[in-house]
């Protein structure tokens, strides 16, 4: 059966497949509806999911540490409709900033491009190895650091969890991008 | 005499840069980081009719590039590849403003702008030198063809959208295939299409 996500601008289909109470998995406390319960699409109208990108595998860190896979994707991005761009004077190739609901913002390229839909946004998952606009290419060991580094889209992804299994929410969540 | 020749199926590329990656491997010796002899060329992307197509020298029958080369360091093979001597090559980049597909590259950038030697897809097929010896592979990549064998983007391809070996044969391949696709207005992907059918 659907429940629909914690953080979501359908707040009709809230109340039609609402998520569970708060409950405690096995010992782990673990928000549901006190998240749900809360409209966030206000301050955060752009749905955002996460992805694959062909060249790379998994977090990516073998992958990118590949010369010949590392040169056809060299930078971290979010892929956004031309009218959200239009929007937020965003042009292709601008530096955005992510905002998630959590507080967490990641600074990425914008990819303007008509794949996604007005009021959704993609980011791969592949990245790692800068945190909020930061690099930590300097903490990788000596000679260890990837040919390409980026912000990880998990990031920006929220709080979540199954209720079985506890895998954490990588998929559905909202988010604001602004200029950076 | 066989024309070696590529052909990529627009309606079988679905972009996965396989070719790319299978080049780099085939000739790392003689590329530098970020040089593809090999890209593909995705066309509305996003919408409806998207389009991929994996490009590279097409070794053309009456190539520009040879047409306008002024160190004559181009030759063609007896198979019909297209090659050039980098011993002779000057690194003016006629070929680069001639060739209609982008293939010759030039990966040095040294002082004053100037772009040194031209580097480009050898169909795997070495160079002017002797056939595998070391300065074959450092400077024209993998010889493929002496050893018999195609070269490795087409050999790679995941979906066999890009071919390669004779033209008669490829294209008779092509041609089943669109034959059995029973759509033979779609050529390279496209609907041709005028301005009135956007109207």
């Amino acid at each position: 059966m659907h429940r629909e996500p914690l953080y979501t601008p359908r707040r009709d289909l809230v109340a039609k497949y609402p998520t569970y109470q708060d409950r405690r998995v096995a010992r782990l406390p673990t928000l549901y509806w006190s998240i749900q319960k809360e409209d966030y699409a206000k301050d955060f109208p752009v749905i955002l999911t996460t992805g694959r990108i062909v060249e790379y595998e998994g977090g990516g860190e073998e992958t990118r540490s590949n010369a010949w896979l590392a040169q056809l994707a060299r930078e971290m991005y979010i892929e956004i409709n031309p009218a959200d761009a239009a929007d937020r004077g965003i042009r292709n190739g601008d530096k955005v900033e992510v905002l998630s609901p959590t507080g967490a913002k990641v600074f990425v390229k914008a990819m303007v491009t008509p794949r996604v839909a007005v009021g959704e946004s993609f980011m791969p998952f592949h990245f790692a190895g800068v945190f909020e606009g930061k690099s930590l290419g300097p903490k990788y060991p000596e000679g260890t650091e990837p040919f390409v580094i980026g912000e990880a889209a998990n990031t920006a992804m929220t709080y979540g969890y199954d209720v079985v299994t506890q895998i954490q929410e990588t998929k559905a969540t909202l988010c604001q991008i602004k200029k950076a | 005499m066989a024309v070696m020749k590529f052909l990529c199926d627009t309606k079988r590329c679905i972009e996965c840069n396989g070719c790319v990656t299978a080049c780099s491997n085939s000739n790392s010796e003689a590329l530098v980081w970020g040089i593809q002899r090999r890209r593909v060329v995705t066309l509305k992307e996003g919408e409806p009719g998207e389009a991929s197509i994996s490009v590279a020298c097409m070794h053309c029958t009456d190539a520009p590039c040879m047409a306008v080369c002024p160190a004559n360091c181009f030759y063609r093979t007896d198979d019909g590849i297209v090659l050039h001597n980098k011993a002779t090559c000057i690194g003016c980049g006629y070929c680069f403003y001639a060739c209609p597909f982008g293939a010759p590259q030039f990966p040095q950038k040294t002082s004053f702008g100037s772009r040194g030697k031209m580097d480009k897809c050898t169909y795997c097929a070495g160079g002017p030198v002797p056939d595998f010896s070391k300065e074959e592979v450092e400077l024209y990549g993998a010889n493929r063809i002496a050893e018999g064998k195609l070269p490795l983007c087409a050999e790679m391809c995941s979906t066999k959208a890009l071919l390669a070996g004779d033209a008669e044969v490829i294209s008779s391949i092509y041609r089943q295939r669109v034959a059995a696709r029973s759509n033979p207005n779609v050529i390279w992907g496209y609907d041709p299409q005028t301005a009135a059918d956007f109207k």
